[in-house]
């Protein structure tokens, strides 16, 4: 507990402070994580915990915003169907976009882009979390670890061989011999 | 065969995020708003709905799994999965271990997983072969670490080869019919010496032991203590040649019977 709120409107304040510094991060970081349509829902569900849970978010709104990604996560491992829970979360990525919207982007990157399409859905929900955690969402190694619920030195240890997974699968994507995609460390529960 | 730089596969990830930087339309804005004075207009007291709530099974986390670095005594070796030698000193069968063990096993746990005791019991503390597993169970957290005997007692910064996996926010015990059982959690993990699988769970009052049944063949006589029970065995990385491990429980009760739980 970081920090604890005696009135009702002190309480309120605070609560509208998180509520406006991490609104539209957490709504980032839900959107990549399941449909869009749903986004607003699942963000809603999460600052309702936080609001009564509000002296356990942390005073830091950087470490409070990593809470909320870890409330988050739980938030949509519990609504999944059992036969799909896993401990990871997969992350999705946009559609390629190919013709006019990639005028202008240096062809490396564009064929880059092209090849981590193909790769992405064969790393295991693991390590697309530890990835987009680090590239997408934007959190230190200590704040993606509080959201994993692990700790930083092994995030870091995931991270790393989670970007080693995914150069081996583009490479495998480039060389023209895609792999089929077997979580490393999930496995379906029984 | 194309190689990119670790900058362009950062910079490629970016242009391919499906929720790129972008401000509120006035739309989401307004929805934002509505859903904040919903929030607020709630009693703040009251216990959260289902975000904390219990899966029937759910899955930890590899939280450490760096090298070995020493070498760790094998007694004696059996066939494992795959005619590997990983975890040779491996046992089916548990052996328990002293609270003087146990407590120091759960320090090491503690320094290796940077969790601070909050009085967490030790609810289960085993050794099979050269490997000493403890779980901690408390209200606010729970741990789990697996660890090479000669680590126990040991400043686990100074060595790296412990692993485990914790939960700052664990669900309540379940209420279970005293001849039932309850999996909390599953995990496939590695090590240099291979690849793991462990399991735990609650136990109703009447079970007095638990066998697990793998897929792979073994049977393994799980720790059963108090409400908990536990068991890990050495396995295979998931991969085509070898597809995802199962396994079924055989629960003993106090009468002396046995029921057979998938």
């Amino acid at each position: 507990m970081d920090s604890t709120t005696s009135s009702p409107r002190e309480r309120e304040q605070r609560f509208r402070d998180v509520y406006d510094a991490a609104y539209v991060d957490l709504l980032r970081f839900v959107r990549r994580r399941v449909h869009p349509t749903h986004a607003e829902d699942v963000v809603g569900e999460v600052m309702l915990v936080a609001w009564r849970r509000l002296d356990d978010v942390p005073a830091d709104l950087s470490a409070a915003r990593a809470w909320l990604f870890g409330v988050a996560r739980k938030t949509l491992q519990n609504t999944r169907r059992r036969e799909d829970r896993t401990d990871a979360v997969a992350v999705r990525l946009a559609e390629v976009l190919r013709g006019s919207a990639d005028t202008g982007h240096h062809p490396d990157l564009v064929a880059c882009r092209v090849d981590i399409a193909a790769a992405w859905p064969l790393l295991s929900g693991s390590d697309q979390e530890a990835i987009a955690l680090s590239v997408l969402d934007g959190l230190t190694a200590p704040e993606a670890a509080a959201v994993l619920g692990i700790s930083p030195t092994a995030f870091r240890l995931r991270l790393s061989r989670a970007r080693r997974t995914l150069r081996r699968q583009v490479n495998s994507v480039t060389a023209g011999a895609p792999l089929p995609g077997h979580p490393a460390s999930e496995r379906s529960p029984r | 065969m194309r190689r990119h730089s670790a900058d362009t596969v950062a910079a490629a990830l970016r242009d391919l995020d499906p929720a790129p930087s972008t401000e509120l339309t006035q739309a989401e804005r307004d929805r934002a708003d509505a859903a904040f004075a919903r929030i607020v207009a709630t009693p703040c007291d009251e216990p959260v709905p289902e975000v904390r709530g219990r899966p029937h099974r759910r899955r930890s986390r590899l939280l450490v799994a760096a090298g070995l670095a020493g070498s760790v005594g094998v007694a004696t070796p059996v066939l494992l999965l795959g005619g590997g030698s990983a975890y040779g000193s491996w046992t089916p069968t548990p052996v328990p271990l002293t609270d003087v063990v146990a407590a120091r096993a759960a320090t090491t746990c503690r320094a290796a997983l940077d969790v601070p005791d909050r009085g967490e019991r030790v609810a289960v503390a085993e050794r099979r072969g050269g490997w000493t597993y403890v779980l901690l169970a408390g209200p606010r957290t729970e741990a789990i670490c697996l660890m090479p005997d000669d680590l126990v007692g040991q400043d686990p910064t100074d060595r790296r080869e412990s692993f485990g996996s914790y939960d700052m926010d664990p669900a309540a015990p379940p209420t279970l019919d005293p001849d039932r059982i309850d999996e909390n959690t599953n995990m496939q993990g590695n090590t240099d010496e291979g690849w793991f699988l462990w399991v735990e769970g609650y136990v109703g009052s009447d079970v007095t032991g638990v066998t697990v049944h793998t897929s792979s063949g073994l049977d393994i006589e799980a720790s059963v203590s108090g409400n908990r029970f536990a068991a890990w065995w050495p396995s295979s990385k998931q991969s085509s040649d070898h597809p995802a491990e199962t396994w079924s429980y055989t629960v003993h009760l106090a009468d002396g019977s046995t029921r057979r739980t998938r």
